[in-house]
C-alpha cells in the first residue's frame, strides 16, 4: 500500500520506506513498529487516538508488552523522519489522552489489481471523519506522467516541425552574403556549381542596375539557367527575385538573358 | 484506462489532427502574385516588359492566370496588354500538371511560358509567404501568396 502524505511525502506501508517527492534526502526506512504506527495514524487521520489503543495494536496484540515510554519514544522517531521528509507537525500530543494525526492523504491502490477509480470506489471506504483525499488507481502519479507526456509531445512535434522545415529550407535555398538588411540566397543547383565570385559580382550589378533597396528587410533569391540557342550559343538566363521580409507586397522578379562570357571563359 | 492505452489514444487524436490540418490547408487552393521585369526579347523585338502575374489555382482543379502590364520595344512607345487564361490542373508527385484552356497570342507574347498548352509547374515554399514557381527546367519566377 502506498501513500502520499500532504502531497509531498511518499509512505509505503508494505517495506515502511518514505520518499520525499522532490528527492531531497534519501529514503528513509522505517522499523517495524514506527512503520505500523504511521499505518495506524494514516488509517485514523483526523481521528484522535488513545495511547491505549495504540498500545494494543502495536504491542498487547502480538502478546508483547508495552509501555508508554515506549511508545513516546516511537512517536518521536515518527516526528523526526516526517519532519526530516518536510512533513512537520502533522502529529499532535492530546494530553491526557493520545495523539492525533493531521494531514492530506492520497491513497494509492497498486495498478495491476485496481486499474481504475471506480473499481476503487468498491474498496472499503475510509473510516468516518477521514480528512484525507482517497484517490483511485494512480490518480498523482498518472496525472504528472499525463501533463508531462502532453508537453514532451508538444515540444517534440515543435522541435520536429522546426528541425524538418530548416533541413527543408536549407536543400531549397542557400545564403550566399548579405548586403545592409538583404540577405541573397542560391536557388538551384545549376546556380550553385557556377563560379561563387562571378554570381556575387552578378548579383552586385543587377542591384545597382535596378537600385534594389537593401535598407529594408528583404530575401533576394538568384537562379541562373544555361540554355543552348538555335544559332548553337549558350545563353545564360537570369532571374533575381526580390521578396521583402514579412510582406504582402509581390515579388519583383528581374529576367535577363546574358552571353557566355558572364559566367564561364569562352574556350 | 491503461496509461499505455491513454497514450495509444492520445497519438492517434493527434495524428488525425495533423491529417486533418493538412488537408484542410491543401483543400483551400493556392494564389500568388508576382512582378515581372524583362529585357531583352519581348514580343518580337528587343526591348524592355513590366507587368503583373496573378496566378490562382482553386480546389476544384480550376484556374486561371491573370496577366497586365506593358512592354515596349527600343525607341518606340509603350504598349499595355492584360488578358486572363484559364486553365484546369491536377496534382502528379511535386508538379501540378497544367492544361490551358485557351490561348492569346497577346500574353504569349510577353509571358513566353504561356506558349505551351501543358505544363508542369512546382510550387516550393521558401517562407511563410513567399514561394518558388519551377518548371522542370528552369525557374520561372517567385511569388508571393495572396
Amino acid at each position: 500500500m502506498e501513500y502520499i502524505i500532504n502531497n509531498y511525502v511518499s509512505f509505503n506501508s508494505s517495506d515502511g520506506t518514505l520518499f520525499c517527492q522532490d528527492d531531497s534526502i534519501d529514503m528513509i526506512t522505517l522499523n517495524r513498529v514506527s512503520n505500523e504506527l504511521l499505518l495506524l495514524f494514516i488509517q485514523n487521520v483526523g481521528v484522535p487516538i488513545s495511547r491505549d489503543k495504540l498500545l494494543n495494536e502495536l504491542w498487547e496484540k502480538k502478546g508483547l508488552s508495552a509501555s508508554n515510554n515506549n511508545l513516546n519514544n516511537y512517536v518521536s522517531m515518527l516526528r523526526k523522519a516526517l519532519a526530516q521528509c518536510g512533513c512537520p507537525g502533522v502529529i499532535s500530543t492530546i494530553p491526557k489522552h493520545g495523539f492525533l494525526f493531521e494531514a492530506d492523504i492520497i491513497y494509492i491502490t497498486p495498478s495491476v489489481t485496481s486499474p481504475d477509480v471506480t473499481e476503487y470506489n468498491q474498496s472499503p471506504s475510509p473510516p468516518v471523519g477521514h480528512k484525507g483525499k482517497w484517490m483511485g488507481s494512480g490518480f498523482f502519479l498518472s496525472k504528472k506522467i499525463k501533463i508531462t507526456t502532453f508537453f514532451l509531445v508538444l515540444l517534440t512535434a515543435a522541435a520536429t516541425a522546426y528541425i524538418h522545415e530548416n533541413l527543408r529550407l536549407n536543400s531549397v535555398r542557400s545564403e550566399i552574403f548579405r548586403y545592409q538588411q538583404c540577405r541573397f540566397y542560391l536557388i538551384d543547383d545549376m546556380t550553385r556549381r557556377l563560379d561563387r565570385g562571378r554570381v556575387i559580382n552578378r548579383i552586385n550589378a543587377i542591384i545597382k542596375d535596378e537600385k534594389i533597396n537593401c535598407a529594408i528587410k528583404t530575401n533576394v533569391y538568384f537562379s541562373v539557367d544555361k540554355k543552348k540557342n538555335t544559332l548553337d550559343n549558350y545563353v545564360f538566363l537570369e532571374l533575381l527575385g526580390y521578396c521583402t521580409y514579412k510582406s504582402k507586397a509581390p515579388c519583383e522578379n528581374y529576367i535577363y538573358s546574358r552571353g557566355e562570357g558572364v559566367y564561364e571563359n569562352k574556350n | 484506462m491503461k496509461i499505455k492505452t491513454k497514450l495509444v489514444v492520445f497519438f492517434l487524436v493527434l495524428t488525425a489532427c495533423v491529417i486533418y490540418w493538412i488537408n484542410f490547408h491543401n483543400d483551400k487552393g493556392f494564389n500568388c502574385w508576382a512582378r515581372l521585369h524583362t529585357q531583352g526579347n519581348v514580343g518580337n523585338c528587343n526591348g524592355k516588359s513590366v507587368y503583373d502575374i496573378f496566378l490562382s489555382m482553386h480546389s476544384g482543379g480550376e484556374g486561371y492566370i491573370l496577366v497586365s502590364g506593358e512592354w515596349s520595344c527600343k525607341n518606340s512607345s509603350p504598349k499595355s496588354v492584360d488578358g486572363i487564361m484559364n486553365f484546369s490542373y491536377i496534382k502528379n508527385g511535386d508538379y501540378y500538371s497544367i492544361h490551358m484552356k485557351e490561348r492569346n497570342p497577346q500574353l504569349e507574347a510577353i509571358f513566353r511560358v504561356l506558349t505551351y498548352r501543358d505544363i508542369k509547374l512546382k510550387v516550393t515554399a521558401i517562407n511563410s509567404s513567399d514561394f518558388i514557381l519551377t518548371l522542370p527546367n528552369e525557374t520561372l519566377m517567385l511569388c508571393t501568396e495572396d
